[in-house]
């Protein structure tokens, strides 16, 4: 039963880590606009048929 | 007319209507970034002082907010969040997709023209933005508290249960205590984060004698807390953390869902009129924003452009439709020196007004404000659920404190244990949860069939209606004109082209009748255009003069207009006001229903009579000629009303109205004052709305049978002695999924 003194901290810990990590993500901005990354990361980037110079 | 729908794009393969690129993103993106300079002169007037003061936005991570119209796939998020890449002066560029806003970051050296201008030449339509009103930022700082806290009652619910398992397996020796601990830890972010949502309202509920289910909600989560503590210290009774946590968490998931979706329908479009104006003075001229408009300003408006403030026409004579302010569905000829009220459109070409009040003082202002002023009437509706909560409340106290009294010679400690378990177990939680979750189901039912509900108790108040009122204009009848017939019955290609050539460029609602008549037709170039009052237009088209007049006077219902070719008659056209082809029958299931149908309109009696003997409303009922404020003290007069209209003199009756609603095409004033707005052409989505609001409350009230019952039996449990923590962490997520499965059945 021991083990469980070590285990319950490193739940919780991991637990609560998780609920700050959103806290956090909230708090900066991440869940006001959840439509447009899903756009963003089918970048082009890579598409040789658009032209990268600057136009002027 | 109809296009194959076969075409996909040739960048990213979305099919099309017919043309080669799905939108302006992907013509660029393959290759086509051209940028056009010559439009950069029809946005000048943005780069001066005042403009740029008035769009710049208060905020660290951006300068510059614009709504753009054409906003389509994937690609348009590519192609405007690269443009600094091709603008020197923009540091960064963010889209918001769902929004359809552009947030930019720019250096010293940026010019709004010149960025309209690119913007227009890649295909969008940009509208600057104004700073948002404070209310707008707070908000959005409550919808992030609100997440949080939902998130955290979540996590600690969770995490409570996980240390609840073992408890009921029957965990014992000095863990059994240590996890009862950590259970009361993890229990204090929801006693004095979460759950401080409730204390407010529960506070003014009893503050203002008008309960609220926030305060059994409240009393519950406070008597779940303390039992469970005193138990805890006194190291025997009852404890209650995990079903007092997961009760809070689910009746906060079901309030966000209901805050997310009535934001998301109740979200402002934000306003796109353009808001600048031609001032004239001693020197010139000088394009000014509206807040800017003072009395006694010489204001020149051209064609299609709104009044902004109440004004007199400085001009010989202008062409004005006023059809938003009294529903006149034809524009008006006002002379030199007549009074042109806010709202009104300028159909001239051009027109001269010197301004009489300013903007803030204006017609349009007031009825805006007296609007505010209104906003507390609807607050006094008390829904059905705040009934039965106050019912309950009162019932299950009584209970609890003849309970406690009557036993408490027998033995205390159970009777204070017992008295409090019924508290806990009759906290209407299926009520709290299973009210805004039949509001959001319902709610999206209503978007998909383009019914937008602003108010979740507006579903309770549709079934209470009466009488329903009916503006004549656009909600009758169409909101545009209609060509019915011409004389030939057919027109020559020739005749056709020159009628559309001739009204190219007119907001007139015979040019819109006309256009819509034939789109096929691509308009020519005009020579020697003019308008002559009483005469109509004049223009030269391939080698002929065409003259476009009319014939009869506005009083009788059609519109007859004579084309003359070189002087010679060639064609009449007959226009006519047409009414809704479902009018009739909406109007006759509605009086099948038991509910009384009138018209109020500010049009002419004759055509208000004229709309109602073919709807079948009774002469009685149809008003014309009145203004907006006789309009409201008709629908003030009736009890349980409900208002349809789409014009601004709508505006105030939609919200004396105990229903409001806005027809499709509504002005922005009316779309603010109404409950409920249509997005699709038409009075058949009253119906829809009667059935949507039948089926929720059906649902609700099922789900108040339920949890009464649910109550009923689980209190008398509770007296008896036979609830304990583990049968109240089974009962109550059962009796929640129920009600959930209920909903979600009922409303599907």
């Amino acid at each position: 039963m021991n083990i469980l003194a070590l285990m319950i901290p490193m739940a919780l810990l991991l637990g609560f880590g998780f609920v700050a990590a959103f806290l956090w993500a909230a708090e900066s901005g991440q869940f006001e606009d959840t439509e447009t990354p899903a756009h963003r990361i089918l970048d082009h980037g890579d598409d040789e048929r658009i032209q990268h110079e600057r136009t002027h | 007319m109809e296009r194959a729908l076969s075409t996909a794009c040739a960048f990213c393969g979305t099919l099309t209507d017919g043309a080669k690129y799905c939108c302006p993103g992907c013509e660029a993106l393959d290759g086509h970034f051209t940028t056009h300079q010559s439009q950069v002169e029809a946005f000048t007037y943005l780069d001066q002082p005042n403009f740029r003061d008035l769009y710049r936005q208060k905020s660290a991570t951006f300068d510059y907010l614009l709504y753009l119209e054409g906003i389509h796939c994937s690609s348009c998020v590519h192609l405007l969040e690269d443009l600094p890449r091709y603008e020197n002066s923009l540091i960064a560029s963010r889209l918001d997709f769902g929004r359809s806003q552009l947030f930019l970051k720019v250096k010293d050296d940026f010019s709004l023209a010149r960025m309209a201008s690119l913007l227009t030449s890649l295909g969008y339509r940009p509208h600057f933005l104004k700073p948002l009103e404070p209310t707008e930022e707070i908000r959005k700082k409550e919808n992030k508290l609100f997440l949080k806290k939902f998130a955290v009652a979540g996590a600690c619910a969770g995490n409570i249960m996980l240390f609840s398992i073992p408890l009921y397996a029957g965990l014992n020796g000095p863990w059994q205590n240590i996890f009862q601990w950590l259970s009361f830890l993890i229990f204090l972010p929801i006693v004095f984060y979460s759950g401080t949502s409730f204390y407010q309202s529960a506070w003014s509920s009893l503050r203002f004698h008008r309960l609220h289910i926030d305060l059994p909600i409240t009393i519950a989560l406070w008597s779940g807390f303390l039992l469970s503590t005193v138990n805890l210290i006194r190291g025997h009774g009852e404890i209650y953390f995990d079903s007092t946590a997961s009760f809070i968490f689910l009746i906060l998931g079901a309030r966000f869902f209901l805050k997310r979706t009535q934001q998301r329908l109740m979200a402002p479009n934000p306003s796109l009129s353009e808001d600048h104006f031609l001032r004239l003075n001693t020197f010139g001229a000088v394009t000014i924003s509206a807040d800017e408009i003072r009395v006694n300003d010489l204001l020149k408006l051209t064609n299609g452009q709104t009044v902004p403030a109440d004004a007199v026409l400085e001009s010989v004579e202008a062409l004005i439709d006023v059809s938003v302010l009294n529903g006149e569905p034809m524009p008006r000829q006002f002379a030199q020196g007549m009074e042109i009220l806010a709202g009104s459109k300028i159909l001239s070409s051009q027109a001269l007004l010197k301004v009489k009040a300013s903007v803030q003082e204006s017609h349009l202002a007031l009825t805006l404000q007296q609007l505010q002023e209104g906003l507390w009437r609807k607050s006094k509706f008390v829904t059905l659920t705040d009934r039965c909560a106050q019912a309950l409340i009162f019932i299950v106290f009584a209970i609890a404190v003849g309970f406690f009294v009557l036993s408490f010679n027998h033995d205390p400690q159970a009777a204070f244990d017992r008295a409090l378990a019924l508290i806990i177990i009759a906290c209407p939680c299926a009520l709290a949860l299973g009210a805004p979750l039949t509001s959001v189901m319902a709610m999206k039912k209503a978007e998909k069939k383009g019914i937008l509900v602003k108010n979740n108790d507006v579903f309770e108040r549709v079934l209470k209606i009466k009488n329903i009122f009916f503006d004549k204009t656009g909600t009758l009848t169409e909101a545009n004109l209609h060509l019915r017939s011409t004389e030939p019955s057919l027109l020559s290609a020739e005749l056709k082209n020159a009628l559309i050539s001739l009204e190219q460029r007119s907001q007139h609602p015979i040019a819109f009748a006309l256009r819509n008549a034939w789109p096929e037709m691509i308009p020519d170039a005009v020579g020697e255009w003019r308008e002559e009052s009483g005469k109509g237009i004049y223009g030269v088209v391939g080698s002929h003069i065409y003259q476009l007049g009319q014939i009869s006077d506005t009083a009788s219902d059609t519109l007859k207009l004579c084309l003359k070719r070189d002087g010679q008659n060639v064609a009449f056209l007959n226009f006519e006001n047409a009414l809704r082809p479902e009018a009739q029958k909406a109007v006759q299931a509605l009086e099948n229903k038991g509910l009384t149908c009138s018209i109020l309109s500010g049009d002419r009696q004759s055509r208000v009579n004229q709309v109602a003997a073919v709807c079948g409303i009774s002469l009685k009922k149809a008003h014309g000629g009145l203004t907006a404020e006789e309009k409201r003290q008709i629908v003030e007069s009736s009890q349980q009303s409900c208002m349809i209209g789409d014009g601004t003199n709508d505006a105030l009756s939609l919200q004396a109205a105990s229903v409001g609603i806005a027809m499709k095409g509504s002005t922005a004033v009316n779309l603010q004052a109404a409950d409920v707005c249509f997005l699709s052409e038409g009075l058949s989505s009253l119906l829809e709305l009667l059935e949507i609001s039948q089926q929720a409350k059906r649902v609700l009230l099922r789900n108040l049978v339920f949890s009464l019952l649910y109550n009923f039996i689980g209190g008398t449990l509770a007296l008896a002695g036979f609830i304990n923590p583990l049968v109240a962490a089974v009962l109550m997520p059962i009796s929640s999924a129920l009600i959930i499965l209920s909903t979600l059945w009922g409303l599907r």
